[in-house]
Parts: structure tokens; C-alpha cells; sequence
């Protein structure tokens, strides 16, 4: 009986003596105990994940690709309405909740979000370069979403990285203001990133930073009403004549699976993601699914693949557009056959019957009808074989990762600078140097050199040379054509369309809804 | 001096706390059995030493030294006959062996009396003739059952209240039961005429219900409370104590997420109250509260295979130790559990021990389970035809045109038989019990492959101390629940899941290729009986759970009491695909997880009775709880794997690529002070109160702490001379209640800043990929220092009545009930670490208003028959209020094309997942679905109506004539929507477009097989329909002849055995979660197991 009270009082004792009701963290671990130098690399790795993310068919690349006439995800059947995002984005009808606009949103927040605890935390650490160096870069990344924000959005929520209290509402730029902000910060922080090969392959160097520059001027008009080509042409200058880059003798080479091996004076790339498809990076990382989304299903290739899901496609005036622009026999940019008998497949534009990689004729689904991709593609009634496929980075062979690549996205490259060196010299009036500058590109393309350019050409030049590259919205809107009618979209659209609408559930998150108020026509 | 011990106490219990509880209840339990072994055998010793003296001597003589008599007839036993003994024993057993071996002697120990007969001479005592009058309040009584006790000997009175009756001998004890009176134990004692009196007295009145940390009489009662008793639970193959209640209980809706075995259901006390999940009631199992997560670790196979809804928590509890099940509805109730009563309480209670000889029961069933329906889809020649003829390019000779005719369904479907043991020993003395039982249950799946295993065994015992003021009370239970599952289920595209593969699939490819005899796969066609029988997924889930409950009166009405609980559970799921699997062609898939919880709770009470006067009746009780938490598991996943046999326990994986390992550990504490006084003034007027005060460590430093009151008046109006005169009612009360409860079911960590090493924070920071990638640690969510609890606010408007001398008896409640500072993931305000954060919502609310009406009534009470019904009606308005956010979207679709689907919202205005879509309207003249177009000429989305019923209602009726007794149960819904997704992958055109099968009314129906897959109305049904849910047919043998067995009882039950609904998918009684971002899904159908109709034979025996 003693022994029974005892317990007892064993009983009432244990708890008064020690609950104090601390939550402790078991499989996870607090900011403070890792804030060692050892683990500086862990500490800013995030903030480099939602960069190499950025540019997912279902966020940036879709809305910068999708709306545009270079590429579409027809409703085939039953496939592909997935509530009808694909022909909103297509139609230019998307809504306030359209996902990928709220996935969007949501991916440039995170970034930011990640990029200002990282240099929140940066900020312990002693100055040296390594510290100084990565300080930089995450603001280049911050401002990287910002950029992005403002060129979909038009408005960009913004901390700063000391502002960790998520019950605040944010401050929120217009486009002017943040123009001002990104454009001063780059120019400030430019002094501390390190230049090429100082600073490893995949991170922002000094000339990321001169074309990040080189593009905020170039497109300053639609920005904020003033144009500033003539900014933009010193930042361009700066690079092309930096000798640290050229145009690639091997266009497909840009796009390789094994593309970080370029990384030398003669390649193109300014600014990467590096991704690995034998890493989980998280699935987002396979920023354009290229073979997977756009391939038919009864194209298979490598172990693990179980073929395609017969989404995305090109459309027919956009192609004709190319066609009458270059000879597409010569033009290395058209297609290629470096791994089509491994596969099947040409780099660059997939069109007529389709073979496997034993060259035996490919059916549709139902076994019968020849999968024969044609150009035309109806947006609401087409069938398995409507559609020109594109694959600009190909496929690793072989492969047993469907869903992932190790291709690195190549966001700016050197091309691309060319370009914009002839539209600035064309837009400022000095033709010859634009038509010149084209030419010089063409060469290197095998296709045959112009006799004149004009901005409709430089368009379509910009069209072959940077195909699913994620430039194509923000040209047509400089160049005045985003909103044009289309096939199976008539109507000229709403200027409005040329910002997306901010997520429903962003303004409501705020609880001052004047604060971020919703662009006009939503 | 005394803080330093207390430091080293905690030190020492902080680390051993639950290995310290195991050891005090296995201590408990050897004390106990000890004390109750030495109870059993009445401390005698039996001494007798006797030569050549008559079998009468000795037979006196170990009356005299025990407490045992002897029963017999002298006519048939001869007592006379000379004997010689010599005994010296403890056991009466081995004593009458001895002494009665050889002869003519049967004997037979009830209780304290030993009963002689004669095996050779087969005939009866000479039966005594009892004649006599039954009568209340001077008026003759007819129909009144009368029985001789411990038999089921009986009769009943006639119109003029006189009975006769045949008893075996004088030591007999009549019974006198009738409905309404308080039963009456008349010993015959030699008497011929016996005449009663019964005093009225309502049966139901008497009733003790369970609160909590209490009992009390349901007169007394002040809350809204239902109490269901053995006699109210469902019967028939039930595994889960939901299934036991479901349907029976005003205000509580059961809804099943599957007909799987051992299914979870989706459980809602007075209506949706919180927009997340976790929306489930607290459980306490003998005062010990549960966690309601689910103890079954996440299937772990990827690439669209499906995983099923989780199965039932409580699926390891043995439904036949289940003694009483009471639910605890309004504030006013379940303040007592404070934070963790927003949702209701539902409290089950074992069985206990009574006092006397030991009473053994076996019982047992066995049972055959079939699909009701299956889903109409084409048979092979039409599925040619339509092809042939809606196809372009398609003809009869196509390659998916295999010529063999399959019914896909039939080839997985099975009769499932299952059978189910128990068998249970309880007894006691009137200071000492036990109960003790033993459970398996082999329950089969209507889809082959499917089963679960359960065995379970069960010890309760209760002992009594110095001076009966000493009491402990020590429960255990130990289970094994092994559990064979199925790729079928809510996390899934349609690839991986077996039904929407079944119902689809070619009808005319065979099941097996004619020339190997294998399984019959081609690339990138799904054979349906392939992925069944090539998929593996089994889960062992060991559980333990026990409790010790010492209680001392330390005063007259003073009792302290420590309860200390222990529920632990280990279990292991492993699942395995099989190389020869084709589909996709990725080699053998292994996956072996496991998952630990460790929960405890101590808790000490304090309560104070006394009465003051006459009029004043005062009940205390104090408390305080600590509850600890701890979840643990670690996983492996392995593709192209080496070998097959993963579920064997094969741990050393050899792959040739991919291996994923992963683990997390969870802890969790809470601690809560409460109170609760109950004052009776002169048994008409009663007040309870109730403060809990709950800390948690889930929420922040400034919130830990929340108050939860309550109060409650009721007012006995029956007792009421103004009543009481008007010689109407036998009961009428009136019961206002007010109550705040809480809900903490939210993840661990929300206020914390805690960094996870996640894949998506991982990056190549020091060049490409040949050099090392960099795994970054992040906020996994965005911090919310400021969490804090929500909170239901309800209030509750009851009448309890009763006529007609206990022949009509019931309630009707009205309540109005409030949920406010939602704890919701909304959208965070960004730029911010995660999409969403969770906060409490404090604008916003969820109203749930309702009334519910339950009704008991006994028909009829004629001679040898007896016929009762129970009715239960509940209807409910829910809607949702001042929300900061135009629409939170739930209710993933699920299927090809169904990508980004949604098909709810939760918005302002309306009822809580509120269907939302595009409005169809009809097909056009080329087969396309044209739907509501808005202003903008485009089609438009609209709500499309509410998943919540109307109303719902419950009928169960009970017959008994002579020896027969029958019952059935009817219940309904009405009015609601559910969402067929099932139809909406399937039952459209474009399937036979891709060579799968589809539906016959989508053939007619003239869409065209290019029309697109959208979510609209088209595939909004009405989810009403009534159902038979049970009958069962019993018969209970006369055992007169045989001693040996008391009472031996036959049963046949049928569940299930129609439904009459509208609904065309397999059974409208269905919820599968299709939750998005933790916002709760209703109302919705994606390929969930069906429910099987059942006939099952059952025994019962009791020794």
C-alpha cells in the first residue's frame, strides 16, 4: 500500500516539476545552430533552387512561351483541357486564379523570400569574398524575381531581407519604382560580383550583370514610357566587346545535355541554371519537360521512358513566318540529326511521319492512323498527330529519368546580345549596322546573309535564333505584335492583356487591399 | 532542497516516463490478480476427515466450513449412502470430483450453490407450480415478462395482469420486468402465490451515461449527450467502432471513405466547423484520449500508384469489448477536454467484470461479402462496334481489337468470406473484477488480395482496498492488425489505381496471353488483373494500450484519483512492385516504411460530492493532464530493384540505381488544468460548470495557454407539481447550454523558424554537374509566431420529454454553433518563405445551426411479443461568413486531362465546399458539351451547389416474440451533391478514342469522342438515398436440458441488403479526400473501395 502512494506522489510530482510546454525541434534544425561559416554553402543553396525552378512550363517559361504564337498545348480529346489553362493562356482569357499565374507569382515570391533570409543570415558572417560574393549574387537573384514580377506583373511585392516578420504586409513597387530600384541595385552590387571564372559556372558573374542591364534598358519603354536604347547599346557593347564570348560554331551544342562542358571563351552562355537529372532537384527543376510534354506517346527512347504526353506544339503562321525568313534546308537552326538515330527525333522542328529509332513507322494511339505531325494544329479540336514538336535541348541517351534534365537552361547568351545590338542600332537609326550585325549572326548559322532588316525581320530573326528560349512575350510586346490576332484567336486582345492579372489570393493575403490593387481590365 | 529532488525526478521520468508506466500497470496487474484469485475462492480451506458417515454428513459439513449449499432431490439422490473422505483442499472442485467419482452424481456450481442431479434418471425436479397477479397502482398489469433468473424459463402476464408459472425448485428467484417499471426479484421460497406490485419507473431514466472524468445519471444530465449500449450498435462484420454507430446518433454524421476492410470513415458532429482537415472528434478509450492521426505510415510507391484512404485508427479495437459508446455533442459537454472538444467527444468505454461465478462467453461469425452491383460498361462486341462506328480509321480488325471478352470487374471482384472468434471470460467479487478476452477476426476484401487480420486480447480488472475506499483500475490491450491493400485510392492519376483501371479497361483483351499462360501485358496497356496481382502493399500495425487508474477516498466524498495511460503503436508497411509489372517498365519498386507513436497521458483528479440539507446536491472535480506526443518514422524506397521479394524481410535492397531513405520524429506536449462543479437544488433545478485551461507546445510563447468554459442549466419540469399534476409526461426537462471548445489538430512547428534540408533547396554552387551539389537548408513553412487556438463557440437549446409510462421517450435539440480565428493556410503575404502560412483567420466564421430530434418508443407489449423503434432526424445549415478571401479551391479532380482541376470552393455566403464548375447544357449538333456562357461569351464558372445534406435520419426497429427476436435499421440522406469523378475519367466518349472502355449512357448520350474532359454539372449527382443497413434474425435455443451452457443464441444478420439511390456510381454512402493544401474535400467519389453487401451466421454461447 506505501508502495501505491508512493507512486502517487511520484505521480502529481512529475509533471509540475517539468512541463514548460517548449516545442522542440527533432527532425529539423533552427537558423542559429547552423549560422557557422562551414555551412555558408547550405545557407545560400535555396536561394539557387528557385532560380534553376524559374523557368517551369507552368510558371515564367509557360506564361512568356504559351501566350505568344510560338508555341501552344492544343485540347486533344480528352487530353490536355486541364481546365482549360492551356487555352486561356493561348486565348489570352486567363483570370485572376489561373494557376500557372498563381504558381508564378507564388515561385518569384519564394525567391525573394529565400534570397533575403539567406542574406539575413549572410549578414553574420565576416567579410571576405567568398561572403561578399554570394551577398551580391543573391541580390542579383532578388532582383532577377523582381525583374520578372515587373515585366509579368507590373507590381512587385518587396522586403527587405532584414523585414522576417510575415504578418507585415510588404511594400509594393510599380513598374517605375522598381525599374529604379533594380537598375540602381545591379549597378551597386556589379563592382562586388566576381568575373567570369572567378566566380563558379551557374552563378551570376559581373557580365550577367551588364546584360541583366543591357535588358532592363532595352525594354525600359515598355516599362515605364521612356525608351533607353541607347543605354542599352553601351551595356551590349560592353559584352560583345569583352572578348570573353562568341557566337557558338555548333548552334545544338548551346542546348547539349552536357552544355556546362561549353563553358569557355568561345561559348554563348552569360547566365545558367545548372541542372542534373541524376540529382532530385525537385521535379519543378525540368524547367521545360522538353521531350516529355511535347512528344508523342508512342514515341519512346531509353530505358524508363514510357513515352510522351503529346502536349505542346508549334502553329502554322508562326512557322511560315520562319520558312519565308530563312532557307530552312541550310539554316542549322531548323533541325538537325545528331540524335535521331538513337531516337527518332531531329533537334529543332519535328514535322511529317514519325519513326522509331528502328525506323519503323510510328501510329497514333489507336494503331492505325500514322502519327503524322503536320503544321496545322486546331486550338480546340485537334488530334494526336496535329503540330510541329520542338526539342531545342535534347535528350541525354540514354536515359532513365523521364521527368528530369540535366541540360543547363541558358537564360542570357551571347546571341542574344547580337541581337539586341541590331535592334538598338535600328531603332536609333543606324540600319546598316543592325542589318550587319544580323548577318554576321546568319553566317554562323548557315543561312543565307540579308539584303535589308527591318524591326518585323529582326522579330523573326529573334524568332529562329531564340525559340523556346522564354523571350518570346516580352519581344512581341516591345515590338508591338503580342496582341495581334492568331489562328483560332481572331480578335486583337485587350491592351490589358499585356500585364497578367495579380492572383486573386495575393491581393486578398494583404489586408489592405488598396495596397496592391489589381491591374485594370481584371 | 525539495526543488533539487523534484529536478531529479523529472530528470529520471523525462527519460524512462513510459517504460516507468509499463512497469507500474504490469506491477498492478500481478497485485491484482494475485488479490483476485484469493477472492474467487472464497479463502476456504476445506478440512474433512470423516469414516463411514452418510453423503448428507459430509455434505453438511463442507456447508458448514464454507460459504457453498447444496441444491438437490432426494427422490433422485441418494444422500444416505455411506461414504468415507478425507479431504484436505482449497479447491471445491477437486473435492466433489473425489467425492461424487463413480456415482451417479452430476454436480454444478452457481455461485455459492452447488446443484446434485442424477446423470442416469433424465427427469425433472418436481417443478413447483407459482401462480399469482401483477399489478401498478391497483390496476392489473398484462404483458408483464416474467422469468425464473438465470434462465430463460419464462412467461408473461395475461389481459388480466395473472400469470402461472412452473419453478424448478423453492430456491428459485422470479423476475418481473415490464417496460417503464423498475424490475422486481420475488425469491419463490416455497411460495405458490406470488402477487406484485410494480413501481413505475421509466428504464431510461435510470440510465448512467459518461462525461468527462465522470458519470452521471442521464436525468442529471445538463449537456447534449447520446449513449449507445451494446444492444444499439450496428451488427454484423464490423471492424471499427464508427461502424458501430454509424447512423444511429441525431447530429452525427458517418460518412465511409471507403468499403474497404478496416476503412476510416469521415466522422462530423453537428456539421463542418473548420475549413482544414482534422476535422475528426476526440476519442477516449477508458479515459484515455487518443491521437486521431492515422498510426499506418504513407505508402511510399510512386509513379501514380495509388495509395487507399487511411484506414480507421481504431480499427485495433475489439468491437466486442465495447461496452457503451457515448457522444458527447454540445460545448456545454466537451469543454471538459477544452482544446480538443471542438469537434464533439466520443467516448468508448470496455467491459468490466460483474460479481459471481465466472461467466465464459464464445462467440462467433461467419460471413459472405459480394459487390452489390458492378458499373455497367460495354461489353466487348458493342465496345467493337461503337468503335467501328463513331472512329474514324478504326475497324473491326483494329490492333485494339484483341477478339476475347473480358468482364474486367468480375476478374477482381471475389465473395469474400471472413470469420470472427471471441471468446471472454469475466467475473468478479464485490471487491475484485475482471474481464479479460480474446479476439482474431479474419475479414476478407470484396476485391481479391484485400484483407485484414486482427488479433486482439483484452484485460480489465478492478480491485477493491482497505476498506473499499482504495480502487484501481487497470486496462490493457495488445493488437496486431495486419492489413493487405490495394492500389485503389485518392492520391493517384488514373495509371495506378485498380478500379478506374478495371471499370475502363479493353473488354476485349484477355486476362491471360493463350500461349505463355502469363499474364497478358502489351506496352502501354494496363491489365488490370496484372496490377493486382503484381503489387504488393501490406501493413503490420502492433498496438498497445493501457492505463492504470489507482483512486483513493481520502474523506467521505472525497476522491483522489491518478490515471496514467500509455498508447503505443509500431507499424510497418511494405510495399512492393513486382518486375514482371510492365506498366511502365521501371523494374522492381520496393518500399518499406515504418512508423512509431508514443503517446502517454498522466492525469490527477480531485472530486468532492456532498449533499447539504435536502435540497442541495454539490459535485466537484479538479484536475490536471500532461499529454505527451511522440511520432516517429523512417522510410526506404528503391527502384529497379534486384529482387522481388520485398515483402519478405529482405532490408538489404540491392538496386542498380535510386535509393530514397527519409525519417522524421515529431514530439509534442500538452498540459491542462480544469474544474467542473455540478450543483442539483431539489432535484429540479441543475447548474454544472466547466473550465479547462489547455497549454500546447504547437502554439507560440504568447499563446500556449487558452480558456475554455462553459455552463449549463437544466430544468427537471417533470418534477414540477404542475407538471406532475397535468399526469402526462414521466419525464420533461429543459437543458440551455453555453460552451467555448478548441482545436489544436495542426501540424508541429508553425511558430517556430525551423530550416529543413528539402530537394527543392538543393543547387550547383561550384559549377556544373561534375562537381558536388550543394543540399541547402530552408524554411520549410512560414513562421506564424502569434498561432494561437480556434475556437467553436455553441450554444445549445434541448428539451428531453417522455409519455405514456416510458412507451415514448426522447429529445429535441437546437443548437447554434461557431467556429472562429480559423486556423487556415491561406496565402501568405508574399514575398514569403511558402506559398501559404497558416494563421488564425480571426475575420471569418463557419455557423453551423441545426436541430436534431431523437425518438424511442415501444409499440406494443402483448404476451410472448414485444416491439420497439428508435428514430434519429438531424438537419443542419452550415455557411460560411466574412472570410478575408474571395475563394479558398478544394476537391482535387483526379484523372487524364483533370489536370489543375478543382471542384469546390469555400466562400463567403455559402455552405462550406460548395461545388463549383461550368454549367452544362447540352451536347451540340458535332457531340461538344456547350455550357453557360458569361458575360464575356465565355463559358462561365458557377456554383453548382452543396455537397451538405438536408437532412438525415435513422430508423431501427426491434421485435422479439418467444424465443425469436428481429431487427432492422434503415437509414437516409437527403439532399445532397457528390461529385462523381469517377464518371468524369471514365464515362466520357473519349476514352473508346484511346482504346479504353466506357459507359453505355455516354454511347447515347451523343457526345463525341473529341469532346474535351471538363468538371461540370453533368457529373454532379444527388448523393440521397436510403438504405437498409441492417436485419438480423435471431433465435436464443431453450436450454433447459443442457446444464453445461447458459445461453446459446443463433443469429443471421444482412447489411447492406438494398439501397435506393439515384446515384450511379457504386455506393452514394462514399467521401474520398481530395483535400488541397490541407482544406478539407466533401462530397466526392474518386474510385473508393465499394461497399460490399453482406450475410453473416452467427453464435453465441455463454457458459
Amino acid at each position: 500500500m506505501k508502495k501505491l502512494i508512493k507512486i502517487l506522489i511520484i505521480g502529481i510530482t512529475v509533471f509540475y516539476g517539468c512541463t514548460d510546454l517548449q516545442e522542440e525541434i527533432l527532425d529539423e534544425t533552427t537558423g542559429e545552430e547552423n549560422l557557422v561559416y562551414e555551412n555558408l554553402y547550405e545557407l545560400v543553396a535555396p536561394t539557387y533552387n528557385s532560380f534553376a525552378q524559374l523557368y517551369f512550363i507552368r510558371q515564367v517559361w509557360g506564361i512568356q512561351q504559351v501566350t505568344t504564337d510560338e508555341q501552344m498545348i492544343p485540347t486533344r480529346g480528352t487530353d490536355w483541357f486541364d481546365s482549360g489553362l492551356w487555352q486561356m493562356h493561348y486565348l489570352h482569357t486567363w483570370l485572376p486564379q489561373h494557376e500557372h499565374i498563381v504558381m508564378c507569382w507564388n515561385a518569384l515570391a519564394e525567391g525573394m523570400a529565400r534570397a533575403n533570409y539567406s542574406l539575413l543570415l549572410l549578414a553574420e558572417f565576416e567579410e571576405n569574398d567568398e561572403v561578399k560574393y554570394f551577398r551580391a549574387e543573391l541580390n542579383f537573384l532578388k532582383c532577377l524575381y523582381m525583374y520578372y514580377y515587373m515585366d509579368i506583373f507590373g507590381k512587385v511585392p518587396f522586403r527587405e531581407y532584414t523585414e522576417q516578420d510575415f504578418s507585415i504586409n510588404p511594400k509594393v513597387f510599380n513598374r517605375k519604382e522598381a525599374f529604379d530600384y533594380i537598375t540602381n541595385k545591379i549597378k551597386e552590387i556589379k563592382p562586388n560580383l566576381g568575373d567570369k571564372y572567378i566566380v563558379p559556372y551557374g552563378r551570376p558573374n559581373k557580365d550577367a550583370a551588364t546584360m541583366f542591364l543591357a535588358k532592363m534598358y532595352l525594354n525600359k519603354e515598355v516599362y515605364t514610357g521612356e525608351a533607353a536604347y541607347d543605354s542599352c547599346l553601351i551595356y551590349v557593347n560592353e559584352i560583345l566587346n569583352s572578348g570573353r564570348y562568341s557566337i557558338a560554331d555548333d548552334y545544338f551544342q548551346i542546348f547539349a545535355p552536357d552544355n556546362d562542358e561549353n563553358y569557355t571563351d568561345n561559348d554563348e552562355a552569360i547566365l545558367v541554371t545548372v541542372l542534373n537529372d541524376e540529382e532530385d532537384m525537385d521535379n519543378r527543376a525540368s524547367w521545360h519537360e522538353g521531350f516529355q510534354l511535347t512528344f508523342h506517346y508512342n514515341q519512346r527512347v531509353g530505358q524508363g521512358y514510357s513515352g510522351g504526353y503529346n502536349g505542346m506544339c508549334s502553329q502554322e503562321e508562326y512557322l511560315e513566318k520562319i520558312i519565308a525568313h530563312t532557307d530552312t534546308s541550310t539554316d542549322v537552326r531548323w533541325r538537325d540529326d545528331r540524335i535521331y538515330d538513337l531516337t527518332g527525333i531531329y533537334c529543332g522542328f519535328n514535322y511529317g511521319q514519325q519513326y522509331s529509332p528502328e525506323g519503323e513507322l510510328i501510329y497514333e494511339r489507336g494503331g492505325v492512323i500514322p502519327l503524322f505531325f503536320t503544321f496545322e494544329a486546331p486550338l480546340y479540336t485537334s488530334t494526336e498527330s496535329n503540330g510541329v514538336r520542338i526539342m531545342k535541348y535534347w535528350l541525354k541517351l540514354p536515359t532513365t529519368e523521364p521527368a528530369t534534365v540535366s541540360n543547363d537552361f541558358v537564360v542570357w547568351r551571347y546571341s542574344d546580345c547580337v541581337l539586341m545590338q541590331a535592334e538598338c542600332n535600328l531603332r536609333l537609326g543606324n540600319a546598316s549596322e543592325a542589318l550587319s550585325a544580323v548577318n554576321t549572326l546568319r553566317e554562323k548559322r548557315n543561312a543565307p546573309s540579308l539584303s535589308s532588316i527591318d524591326l518585323d525581320g529582326l522579330l523573326t530573326e529573334r524568332a529562329i535564333e531564340l525559340y523556346t528560349e522564354c523571350h518570346r512575350r516580352q519581344d512581341m510586346i516591345r515590338f508591338g505584335t503580342f496582341l495581334d490576332p492568331k489562328e483560332d484567336k481572331p480578335y486583337v486582345s485587350s491592351e490589358t492583356r499585356l500585364l497578367c492579372p495579380i492572383p486573386q489570393n495575393a491581393i486578398d493575403a494583404l489586408a489592405d487591399k488598396s495596397l496592391l490593387s489589381q491591374n485594370p481590365g481584371y | 532542497m525539495n526543488k533539487f529532488i523534484n529536478y531529479l525526478l523529472c530528470k529520471v521520468l523525462t527519460f524512462n516516463r513510459y517504460f516507468l508506466i509499463m512497469k507500474f500497470i504490469l506491477l498492478f496487474l500481478s497485485l491484482s490478480f494475485f488479490q483476485l484469485s484469493a477472492n474467487y475462492s472464497q479463502k476456504m480451506m476445506l478440512r474433512v476427515s470423516m469414516e463411514d458417515v452418510t453423503l448428507k454428513d459430509v455434505l453438511a459439513e463442507i456447508e458448514k466450513q464454507s460459504e457453498f449449499t447444496f441444491l438437490f432431490d432426494n427422490t433422485k439422490i441418494n444422500v444416505l449412502r455411506k461414504v468415507t473422505v478425507d479431504f484436505n483442499k482449497e479447491d471445491i472442485e477437486e473435492v466433489l470430483n473425489e467425492l461424487f467419482y463413480n456415482t451417479e452424481i452430476n454436480y454444478k456450481i452457481v455461485k455459492n450453490q452447488i446443484l446434485l442431479d442424477n446423470k442416469f434418471q433424465n427427469q425433472e425436479f418436481q417443478p413447483i407450480k407459482v401462480t399469482g397477479l401483477v399489478k401498478s397502482e391497483d390496476e392489473p398489469l398484462p404483458g408483464v415478462n416474467i422469468y425464473i433468473k438465470g434462465t430463460t424459463i419464462g412467461t408473461i402476464t395475461d389481459i388480466s395482469g395473472k400469470y402461472k408459472i412452473e419453478v424448478p425448485n423453492e430456491n428459485a428467484i422470479l423476475v418481473f420486468k415490464y417496460i417503464g417499471y423498475k424490475p422486481q426479484e420475488i425469491p419463490v421460497a416455497g411460495n405458490t402465490e406470488i402477487n406484485v406490485n410494480l413501481v413505475f419507473e421509466a428504464e431510461y431514466l435510470d440510465e448512467i451515461v459518461v462525461i468527462g472524468y465522470g458519470i452521471v445519471k442521464k436525468i442529471d444530465l445538463t449537456g447534449a449527450l447520446a449513449t449507445l449500449k451494446e444492444d444499439d450498435f450496428n451488427h454484423g462484420l464490423v471492424s471499427t467502432p464508427e461502424q458501430m454507430i454509424q447512423g444511429k446518433v441525431a447530429g452525427v454524421k458517418i460518412t465511409s471513405n471507403s468499403g474497404e476492410p478496416g476503412a476510416g470513415s469521415t466522422i462530423q458532429i453537428r456539421g463542418m466547423s473548420s475549413i482544414r482537415t482534422n476535422q475528426q472528434p476526440l476519442f477516449v478509450v477508458d479515459g484515455i484520449p487518443l491521437d486521431i492521426q492515422s498510426t499506418v505510415p504513407d505508402a511510399m510507391i510512386s509513379g501514380g500508384w495509388a495509395h487507399g484512404a487511411s484506414t480507421s485508427p481504431f480499427n485495433f479495437i475489439n468491437p466486442n469489448d465495447i461496452e457503451s459508446i457515448d457522444i458527447l455533442k454540445d460545448a456545454s459537454a466537451t469543454a471538459i477536454y477544452g482544446s480538443r472538444g471542438a469537434n464533439g467527444v466520443i467516448i468508448i468505454t470496455t467491459k468490466k467484470g460483474g460479481t459471481g461465478a465466472p461467466e465464459i462467453k464464445y462467440s462467433t461469425y461467419y460471413s459472405i461479402s459480394r459487390i452489390p452491383r458492378t458499373i455497367e460498361v460495354l461489353s466487348a462486341d458493342s465496345f467493337v462496334s461503337t468503335r467501328v462506328r463513331l472512329l474514324r480509321n478504326v475497324d473491326e480488325d483494329d490492333a485494339s481489337h484483341y477478339g476475347f471478352s473480358t468482364d474486367w470487374q468480375d476478374e477482381i471482384f471475389r465473395t469474400a468470406y471472413s470469420h470472427n472468434h471471441n471468446i471472454s471470460i469475466s467475473g468478479g467479487t464485490e471487491r475484485g473484477s475482471y474481464h479479460a478476452s480474446f479476439n482474431y477476426l479474419d475479414q476478407q476484401g470484396i476485391i481479391r488480395k484485400s484483407d485484414l487480420d486482427r488479433i486482439t486480447g483484452r484485460i480489465n480488472i478492478s480491485q477493491k482496498a482497505l476498506d473499499d475506499r482504495f480502487t484501481i483500475d487497470a486496462k490493457i490491450t495488445a493488437s496486431q492488425v495486419k492489413e493487405n491493400r490495394l492500389p485503389i485510392g485518392e492520391t493517384t492519376t488514373a495509371d495506378g489505381d485498380l478500379l478506374v483501371q478495371a471499370i475502363q479497361a479493353n473488354p476485349t483483351m484477355p486476362v491471360y496471353d493463350t500461349a505463355t499462360g502469363e499474364l497478358f501485358q502489351v506496352p502501354r496497356v494496363i491489365n488490370p488483373v496484372a496490377l493486382l496481382e503484381y503489387n504488393d502493399d501490406e501493413t503490420k500495425t502492433n498496438k498497445i494500450l493501457a492505463s492504470i487508474s489507482p483512486s483513493i477516498e481520502i474523506i467521505k466524498g472525497l476522491t483522489y484519483k491518478l490515471n496514467m495511460g500509455l498508447d503505443r503503436s509500431i507499424s510497418v508497411r511494405r510495399n512492393d512492385q513486382y518486375s514482371a509489372y510492365t506498366y511502365p517498365a521501371t523494374g522492381a519498386i520496393g518500399a518499406i516504411a515504418e512508423k512509431n507513436i508514443t503517446n502517454y497521458v498522466i492525469e490527477n483528479t480531485l472530486s468532492y460530492s456532498t449533499k447539504i440539507g435536502n435540497n442541495h446536491n454539490i459535485n466537484m472535480l479538479a484536475g490536471h493532464s500532461y499529454q505527451y506526443f511522440f511520432t516517429e518514422g523512417v522510410g526506404i524506397y528503391a527502384r529497379y530493384v534486384k529482387s522481388d521479394d520485398l515483402l519478405r524481410p529482405t532490408y538489404n535492397i540491392e538496386t542498380n540505381d535510386d535509393e530514397d531513405v527519409w525519417a522524421y520524429a515529431l514530439k509534442n506536449e500538452m498540459q491542462s488544468f480544469f474544474g467542473r462543479i455540478n450543483y442539483n437544488l431539489m432535484e429540479k433545478y441543475l447548474f454544472t460548470a466547466t473550465i479547462r485551461r489547455d497549454g500546447s507546445s504547437k502554439f507560440s510563447e504568447n499563446n500556449k495557454y487558452g480558456d475554455f468554459p462553459s455552463f449549463a442549466f437544466a430544468w427537471r419540469l417533470s418534477q414540477e407539481d404542475f407538471i406532475r399534476n397535468l399526469n402526462v409526461f414521466d419525464n420533461l426537462k429543459l437543458r440551455v447550454g453555453w460552451g467555448k471548445t478548441g482545436n489544436q489538430e495542426i501540424g508541429s512547428k508553425h511558430s517556430l523558424f525551423a530550416l529543413s534540408a528539402t530537394s527543392d533547396s538543393r543547387a550547383y554552387l561550384s559549377g556544373g554537374i561534375d562537381n558536388p551539389i550543394t543540399y541547402g537548408i530552408v524554411l520549410a513553412k512560414t513562421p506564424s509566431p502569434d498561432i494561437a487556438w480556434e475556437t467553436t463557440v455553441s450554444t445549445n437549446f434541448g428539451i428531453d420529454f417522455g409519455f405514456f409510462r416510458g412507451k415514448l421517450y426522447g429529445s429535441v435539440d437546437y443548437f447554434h454553433k461557431k467556429t472562429t480565428d480559423m486556423l487556415v493556410d491561406v496565402p501568405a503575404k508574399q514575398p514569403a518563405p511558402t506559398e501559404t502560412q497558416l494563421i488564425n483567420v480571426v475575420q471569418g466564421y463557419v455557423l453551423n445551426k441545426g436541430i436534431e430530434i431523437e425518438l424511442n418508443s415501444v409499440i406494443l407489449t402483448r404476451e410472448d411479443f414485444l416491439w420497439e423503434a428508435n428514430g434519429s432526424f438531424t438537419k443542419i445549415n452550415n455557411v460560411v461568413e466574412d472570410l478575408p478571401v474571395s475563394l479558398i479551391q478544394t476537391g482535387r479532380g483526379s484523372g487524364q486531362g483533370m489536370s489543375s482541376v478543382t471542384v469546390q470552393v469555400i466562400t463567403n455566403g455559402k455552405p462550406m465546399n460548395t461545388f463549383y464548375g461550368y454549367n452544362f447544357l447540352e451536347f451540340d449538333s458535332a457531340g461538344m458539351g456547350v455550357y453557360q456562357e458569361g458575360g464575356s461569351g465565355n463559358d462561365t464558372l458557377v456554383y453548382l451547389g452543396s455537397p451538405h445534406p438536408d437532412f438525415i435520419w435513422g430508423l431501427s426497429s426491434n421485435l422479439i416474440y418467444k424465443n425469436f427476436d428481429f431487427s432492422f435499421f434503415f437509414e437516409g440522406v437527403q439532399g445532397n451533391l457528390i461529385y462523381n469523378n469517377t464518371a468524369n475519367s471514365v464515362g466520357i466518349m473519349g476514352n473508346l478514342r484511346s482504346s479504353k472502355n466506357t459507359f453505355p449512357e455516354s454511347v447515347e448520350s451523343g457526345e463525341s469522342p473529341s469532346n474535351s474532359l471538363r468538371f461540370s454539372d453533368r457529373f454532379l449527382e444527388d448523393g440521397s438515398y436510403l438504405r437498409l443497413a441492417n436485419v438480423t434474425l435471431g433465435y436464443n435455443l431453450p436450454l433447459k436440458k443442457f446444464t453445461l451452457i447458459d445461453n446459446l443464441r443463433l443469429y443471421v444478420t444482412a447489411s447492406n441488403l438494398f439501397v435506393i439511390t439515384d446515384y450511379s456510381g457504386y455506393d452514394p454512402d462514399i467521401n474520398t479526400d481530395a483535400s488541397v493544401d490541407g482544406v478539407n474535400s466533401i462530397g466526392i467519389d474518386n474510385s473508393s473501395y465499394p461497399k460490399s453487401r453482406t450475410f453473416l451466421f452467427g453464435m453465441n454461447l455463454t457458459f
